[in-house]
């Protein structure tokens, strides 16, 4: 089933300046997207559009099938949002604010309470649940919104910089929670961000925007298959014979562009096989972030 | 529907009573103007001064009233044409700063863009916003008026052998006047909060609704005009149509793309 239809979006806030041009794509149910590219791209329009606080100038969006235009209150029961910009009420504690958001989503006050004690224990902040919010520091500020996109049994995500602001510990940390939290409860996950390094431990599937247009969709193999990415062999070590079309990088550091893994390795036995000596051997292939910039500098 | 006022006004009211900039107004000025200022007043009443200011009033005295001693005038006048003035502050004020709060809060602090991902239609999150301030403007006026007739009928019991108060003009005042006043400083507050960056902000707007009741006090004061029972119930219907005027005006531009980015 299709989770998140885009059919040609096209937003502007002041009629001169599309902050989404064009936008089309397609994911499926159960799909972790990363919806990678700069600050300012577009990506937390599409989010808002997506959840029908924006409307389109043109184009259809669907969510599991729910046209956002005319079924909006349907698609907010069952998709869960944390933006940068939709804050707590700092004057009430973690749990009440909890309570008021779930209550709003149509549970019970038990039933609440159990899904409170649920989630926040799942983000590893039930010990503040009696805290105001606006004593809580920046990382415990991330885990109660991610509490609140989890808390009514959502079937869609939106996180829109969840790990922005957060030191690199608690980063991986909020990344991992919401890996697992997303596994265990077969969610959809929209995930935008501009940490690509991040995205690159959760996403399945990843879109590519900047300036309001799309530069790539697909998977991470699909994105690669567009672009000559070369995969290069890399060796440290002594005698290594030049005629075997290796690259002298630098004092005993040797590089040779490769077709697959199998030649890398009938590379190295020849090495061995010339009298070579290698220390250390290593394939470097494209990382997320080479992608995302060869297609940003397209 | 009527789950979602009931869970809205309970956290909008948690909030209100969190904050001292907002809940302090509404328990001074009330305070001030329904419990010092008569009791300073009545305790005042038989005095030479009190009797002076009566006699300069260019005010008749009509029935009843035509035979009472001057300390008694001076009561019956500040009851019936005094007081109801200063009191319509109560109503424009306290509606005035909940709105500020309920909605123009919402938008400083962030949290509107919360309430609009919930599964709650604009119209519900609307009504049950005015509706929610409105119970809570409107108790607050009534606790006012509770707390200022204890003041007056202990005055009566000093002062009269019968009672003159309540009288018909206050009650069209509290359950006629006074809801439309405050209905309209919700409103009022609703409209403008869309173009209002803060808080503080909003409130400065309020005073474009004050204004006419510092006016209304002066000529009240001055001997210029008198409210009469007739004069309010017109007053009154006449807000009401204004108030869902704009209402429905409002309501057509409450959406998330005009008030949160």
């Amino acid at each position: 089933m299709k989770a998140i239809e885009l059919a040609n979006i096209t937003k502007s806030y002041d009629g001169r300046t599309d902050v989404l041009s064009e936008i089309s794509f397609e994911i499926n149910e159960g799909e972790v997207f990363g919806f990678l590219g700069p600050n300012g791209a577009g990506k937390t329009t599409a989010v808002r559009i997506l959840n029908g606080l924006l409307e389109p100038n043109s184009g259809n969006v669907r969510v599991y099938g729910n046209d956002v235009s005319k079924n909006t209150i349907e698609i907010h029961k069952i998709c869960g949002v944390m933006t940068e910009t939709a804050n707590f009420y700092e004057k009430l504690t973690g749990s009440e604010n909890l309570m008021f958001f779930g209550r709003l989503h149509g549970f019970s006050t038990t039933e609440c309470s159990e899904r409170i004690k649920h989630v926040m224990n799942l983000f590893d902040i039930y010990d503040a649940k009696d805290k105001k919010v606006g004593e809580y520091s920046t990382g415990m500020k991330k885990k109660i919104a991610l509490c609140r996109a989890f808390l009514h049994n959502p079937k869609i995500l939106f996180l829109d910089e969840p790990t922005s602001g957060l030191d690199p510990d608690a980063a991986r940390n909020v990344n991992r929670l919401i890996s697992t939290a997303a596994a265990e409860e077969r969610l959809t996950v929209f995930l935008c961000t501009h940490q690509l390094k991040y995205a690159e431990e959760i996403c399945t599937l990843y879109g590519f925007i900047d300036n309001g247009k799309m530069l790539g969709f697909g998977t991470f193999n699909e994105l690669l298959g567009n672009k000559n990415c070369l995969v290069t062999l890399e060796i440290r070590g002594k005698n290594i014979d030049i005629e075997l079309g290796f690259e002298n990088k630098s004092a005993g550091k040797y590089n040779k562009v490769v077709a697959s893994d199998i030649d890398a390795a009938a590379l190295i036995k020849q090495v061995i096989n010339s009298g070579g000596e290698i220390y250390e051997a290593r394939l470097n292939k494209w990382n997320l972030e080479d992608l995302y910039f060869a297609y940003q500098h397209e | 529907m009527k789950d979602t006022v009931k869970i809205i006004a309970r956290k909008d009211l948690k909030v209100i009573l969190q904050e001292k900039i907002i809940w302090l107004p509404m328990l001074i000025v009330p305070l001030l103007l329904c419990l010092l200022l008569p009791v300073i007043f009545f305790i005042a009443a038989g005095s030479a001064e009190s009797i002076k200011e009566l006699e300069s009033l260019p005010f008749e005295f009509e029935g009843e009233a035509a035979n009472f001693n001057p300390a008694q005038k001076s009561i019956y006048f500040a009851i019936n044409y005094m007081f109801p003035g200063l009191f319509l502050i109560i109503p424009i004020l306290t509606s005035s700063i909940i709105a500020g709060s309920s909605f123009v809060g919402e938008r400083e602090g962030k949290t509107l863009e919360s309430l609009f991902y919930t599964p709650v239609t604009i119209r519900e999150l609307f009504t049950a916003k005015l509706t929610g301030s409105f119970v809570i403007a409107y108790s607050v006026t009534f606790v006012s008026f509770t707390l200022f007739s204890i003041v007056v009928f202990t005055a009566q019991f000093f002062y009269f052998d019968y009672i003159i108060y309540p009288s018909f003009k206050w009650l069209v005042f509290i359950f006629w006047l006074c809801p439309a006043l405050i209905l309209l400083g919700l409103i009022f507050m609703v409209r403008t909060s869309a173009k209002a960056k803060t808080f503080q902000e909003a409130q400065q707007r309020v005073l474009l609704l004050i204004l006419p009741v510092i006016l209304i006090i002066i000529g009240q004061v001055a001997g210029l005009f008198y409210l009469s029972t007739l004069v309010m119930l017109i007053t009154g219907l006449l807000i009401f149509i204004i108030d869902y005027l704009i209402m429905r005006a409002a309501i057509k531009n409450f959406k998330p793309e005009n008030l949160v980015f």
